[in-house]
């Protein structure tokens, strides 16, 4: 009879909710080759990973690169070089960037070294997309709307912070605000902003997905 | 985080601005790795914080071409005199703008003229939201020609010839290279 694992994460849970020792549970099942281990993983791991990817990366050969990952991530538990269970999470983060950082500088290298431009490989070769273009396009129209209905000192509140990426400090020093009347600033232009765009399109397209 | 361990508004927000330091940096993309709820918000502000630098950047380029009237209305009579000079000569040495995109296969489909400032207009869709990049332009055999920032001031006129047009972000990393062909235009 097969044993009922219960589910290691309620995706929906804080991670905290974790328990260490059901982490120390999956990897030991991994590391013993126990395919319940390597379905746990991928169920708990499998979207953040490849939200991950899909913010530093793109979406380019996503679903290979999150294959790649959980190879890694299982290969190294059965090596035994994770030495504490309960960092699995650190680790995988540690892999993930470990990845990034290598993609990157494939692309460079080869970039370098192929000055040929039939060869040339492109650091992300991904081919335009209209509908998440358009999408970005409306959404910078929005943004428009809202600083153009601010009066001038709120909107050069928020051109230094997201602009400039001035400090909030120095920002209130200058301009003469408490912090209270500057996170009110920026609160109010981001309310504003997702009002709009709920009635300018569903909610769910204000993300172009990948 | 809060009481049951998620993400506040404040950490989102530097997340997505690429403003987080260690050790909040660690705790926000372990979280992330296992919450959707969080990941979501973090989806949200980062497509808020890409329209509002957008925005706000094309909001300075606005105020830098149209001059403030309010308390200068000295200087508008000095400007209408000096707008036909100023107009004939800024003809000769406006930036051209260029969009750069990276497009699938061989090829380079972004075009400019030699000799002129180039305003370069790229394509970050997808890219870690940042407030300004550093962009390297470099030629074919890879020699540095020009360094700047995006969004920032346009770039040195060049000699025709092919380029790369290299984005990093404010911690170094390469994101991306396009593709710029320096010529007569050919279209």
């Amino acid at each position: 009879m097969n044993e009922i694992i219960p589910p290691l994460v309620n995706p929906e849970q804080s991670a905290s909710a974790a328990d260490s020792a059901t982490w120390a549970s999956l990897v030991e099942r991994i590391r013993t080759d126990d395919p319940s281990g390597m379905e746990e993983l991928y169920r708990v791991f499998s979207q953040g990973i490849r939200f991950y990817l899909c913010r530093q990366l793109g979406t380019q050969d996503l679903d290979d690169r999150v294959h790649d990952i959980f190879l890694i991530v299982t290969q190294s538990i059965r090596r035994g070089d994770l030495r504490e269970p309960d960092r699995l999470m650190g680790y995988v983060r540690t892999v993930l960037r470990r990845q990034v950082a290598s993609h990157i500088e494939q692309i460079v290298h080869s970039r370098n070294n192929h000055a040929d431009l039939e060869m040339g490989l492109r650091l992300s070769d991904r081919h335009p997309d209209p509908e998440r273009s358009a999408i970005q396009n409306e959404n910078q129209t929005l943004a428009m709307r809202v600083l153009h209905s601010l009066k001038s000192r709120d909107r050069e509140v928020l051109v230094r912070f997201y602009l400039k990426e001035q400090a909030p400090e120095d920002i209130c020093r200058e301009l003469d605000l408490s912090a209270t009347q500057f996170r009110l600033i920026k609160s109010r232009a981001k309310t504003r902003f997702i009002e709009l765009a709920k009635r300018r399109f569903s909610l769910r397209n204000l993300v172009p997905q990948p | 985080m809060d009481v049951e361990g998620h993400l506040v508004e404040e950490e989102i927000e530097r997340y997505s601005l690429a403003a987080s330091a260690e050790p909040e940096l660690s705790q926000v993309e372990e979280h992330l790795l296992l919450c959707a709820s969080c990941r979501k918000k973090v989806e949200t502000s980062d497509v808020y914080v890409n329209s509002m630098r957008r925005a706000a950047a094309q909001i300075r380029a606005e105020e830098k071409r149209a001059p403030r009237w309010a308390g200068m209305a000295f200087l508008l009579a000095a400007a209408v005199l000096l707008a036909g000079v100023i107009l004939i000569r800024s003809n000769a040495t406006a930036p051209f703008a260029v969009s750069l995109a990276v497009t699938r296969g061989v090829g380079i489909n972004a075009q400019a003229p030699a000799g002129v400032p180039l305003a370069l207009q790229l394509d970050v869709t997808g890219l870690p939201a940042a407030a300004s990049y550093r962009v390297e332009m470099v030629d074919r055999a890879g020699k540095q020609v020009w360094t700047g920032t995006f969004p920032g001031r346009p770039a040195k006129p060049l000699p025709a010839g092919i380029y790369f047009v290299r984005l990093y972000s404010p911690a170094g990393d390469l994101l991306r290279e396009y593709g710029l062909e320096i010529g007569p235009l050919l279209k």
